[in-house]
């Protein structure tokens, strides 16, 4: 059934000699989603899926599927295939061979092997290469037949390393489109890694965020970028504007935190208290920019500063706003509102809510 | 531009003078082989006296001659058999190990290469003397493993180096276990260097001389038993010359075909 757990990572950690490459990793992955773990490398995301592939054994931590413990099976016992980031298609075989490898293991008779390897190489659209050497391939028919020896064999979920990775940004383009249709229309489980935001944001039902070894947060795109829960996934995601102060006072709906002398509204968290350190986030667009103070509500952060610097980026316009006490705040307005220069005395204000709260 | 051509020159001018060096001291003195193994005279002499195949006929008159073929024949299989088993699982160690025990332990399995053969010949004459070994074609064969192993890790380190570990992970990824993987993937991938491996290590053993001529019995191998009949026995000469034409032309074929083979597998 979707939306049922099909894999739990539980307290997953992960040594190589002294360097840390997980940390207390905990993540629940949906049946038939397409998961995203998106994150700089060296953030663990690899490494994380070849423990769930099996390739890797945790330091410390249990991988279930569907309920059962499989952090010591052997990767050929898992129900899980992996595209690698480098295809490992094996050079000294044709197309047919490749794809046909796994099931030829399992001991599939031929004329079933033939007819399974026909339907898989249609639904990548390969059919045509079939007797074809690896090695004599394009890259995006490699990707293609890479995906194919997986997905024959019908895996529950299927991992994907960065598998796009080696291909140029039109290819890739071109194969977000044909991968989300796989997805949709084999309906399994996938994981797919990538340090590609964009990619992150075209292929994923939900996205996981990586960092130096943490998960830092797991949730669909419009979570991430409205609700980042740290400082890394606030940036990681978007444009946005960081700001790091001290909780002075502490509300109903909002708190007031004590920016370099400047005070500042936003919104209350529930283990909140004065005196601590917290971040707020603000995206530019949420910010307004002004020549003239408006009338100011309950909870409204507003301040007089001077455009330092613009960028014009077509159909909106970035404005560097510097403030009182000293610090630059960016803003966008769309082209068609966008009528202030460099040097402008001009206000900026949103109210608190546009603003998330960050304990790091 | 001229210096492109100019480079292209030097490469051709290096290229030949070593195709000249290889033809003059090798393959001329081969083809001086071909020509008296067919000349019907017993000696060198620079005269052609008309052709003959009664050189080759007499080698199966040698009883000898015959019998220390099959001495080498033996010992060759055997020692390509052993030093292989031996060879491969510490190729993959070296590779796939760091630290400083795979550093010694590299030393240690390389030093008996580069040991003059005399001196292998000579340390296991007499270690086969002091555990009172009656020395045999078994102890000649055991003596040149000794050189054979560090050969055959020299020649396949570098390919299983070359190799992506990734493709081992697919296939195991693909339902393969362990030794099913070796099978299929990782095996036919260096078989090329396995390959090039066996047939020098075959050829060296066959051809040993240093080694075998401390080390065997009473039985020979063809080279110790050329060097027991040169200048003892009368007209021996064009039978060996003619034993050296099969040999040569057997070996050749065999490098062919099985170059031809791996090639073909790999491209």
């Amino acid at each position: 059934m979707k939306g049922e757990v099909i894999l739990r990572v539980e307290g997953l950690w992960k040594y190589f000699g002294d360097v840390i490459a997980l940390r207390n990793i905990n993540l629940e992955v949906l049946k038939g989603e397409l998961l995203v773990l998106l994150g700089p490398s060296g953030s663990g995301k690899s490494t994380l899926l070849r423990i769930i592939a099996g390739l890797e054994k945790p330091t410390k931590g249990k991988v279930y599927m569907d309920s059962e413990d499989i952090t010591d099976l052997p990767p050929y016992k898992r129900d899980t295939s992996m595209v690698f980031q480098s295809l490992a298609l094996f050079p000294n075989m044709t197309v047919y061979d490749n794809v046909a490898y796994g099931l030829k293991i399992r001991g599939v008779p031929k004329d079933e092997i033939d007819k399974r390897v026909d339907e898989i190489l249609d639904l990548v659209k390969i059919r045509e290469l079939k007797n074809r050497r690896v090695t004599k391939l394009s890259g995006g028919q490699r990707q293609r037949v890479a995906i194919a020896r997986s997905l024959i064999l019908n895996p529950s979920i299927l991992l994907l390393d960065e598998p796009l990775g080696a291909l140029d940004l039109k290819l890739r383009k071109e194969l977000h489109v044909e991968l989300k249709r796989l997805h949709e229309e084999v309906g399994n489980t996938w994981i797919f890694v990538t340090h590609d935001q964009e990619e992150a944001l075209t292929l994923a039902d939900r996205i996981g965020i990586m960092n130096n070894g943490r998960l830092e947060q797991v949730g669909d795109k419009w979570d991430l970028y409205e609700k980042p829960a740290t400082r890394f996934v606030a940036e990681f995601i978007g444009e946005t504007n960081l700001i790091d102060g001290k909780v002075v006072e502490v509300g109903d709906k909002y708190i007031v935190v004590d920016w370099m002398g400047e005070k500042i509204y936003a919104p209350v968290l529930e283990n909140i208290d004065r005196g601590m350190n917290v971040s707020i986030s603000i995206r530019p667009e949420n910010i307004s920019v002004s020549f003239r103070p408006k009338s100011v509500g309950e909870g409204v952060n507003i301040y007089e500063g001077e455009v330092v610097d613009e960028l014009f980026k077509g159909s909106y316009v970035i404005y560097y706003v510097k403030i009182r006490n000293g610090q630059v705040i960016r803003a966008t307005v769309l082209s068609k509102d966008a009528d202030f220069d460099v040097g402008n005395k001009v206000y900026i204000y949103w109210r608190f809510d546009k603003g998330v709260t960050i304990i790091d | 531009m001229r210096i492109e051509i100019s480079g292209k020159i030097i490469k051709y001018i290096l290229a030949i003078y070593t195709g000249l060096t290889i033809g003059f001291f090798i393959y001329f003195p081969i083809s001086i082989l071909y020509i008296y193994s067919v000349n019907n005279t017993p000696y060198f002499i620079p005269e052609w006296r008309g052709f003959t195949l009664q050189w080759f006929l007499k080698i199966f008159e040698r009883g000898d001659l015959l019998n220390s073929i099959w001495n080498s024949l033996i010992i060759a299989v055997f020692v390509t058999a052993i030093s292989m088993a031996l060879g491969i699982p510490p190729s993959f160690y070296l590779v796939r190990t760091k630290g400083r025990i795979r550093d010694a332990y590299f030393l240690y399995l390389m030093i008996p290469f580069i040991i003059p053969w005399i001196i292998i010949g000579v340390a296991d004459f007499i270690l086969f003397w002091f555990i009172g070994v009656n020395k045999s074609l078994l102890t000649a064969a055991l003596s040149h493993i000794v050189y054979s192993i560090p050969l055959i890790v020299v020649i396949l380190t570098p390919r299983i180096y070359s190799l992506d570990p990734s493709l081992e992970e697919a296939s195991m990824d693909l339902g393969a276990d362990e030794l099913t993987t070796f099978r299929k993937v990782t095996f036919p991938l260096i078989f090329p260097s396995i390959a090039s491996a066996a047939i020098i290590t075959f050829a060296w053993s066959f051809d040993n001389f240093v080694i075998s001529y401390f080390t065997l019995g009473n039985e020979l191998t063809w080279p110790v038993w050329v060097f027991s009949v040169i200048g003892k026995v009368p007209r021996i000469m064009p039978i060996i010359n003619a034993t050296s034409v099969i040999i040569i032309t057997v070996s050749s074929i065999a490098i062919y075909i099985l170059a031809k083979k791996g090639l073909t597998e790999l491209f």
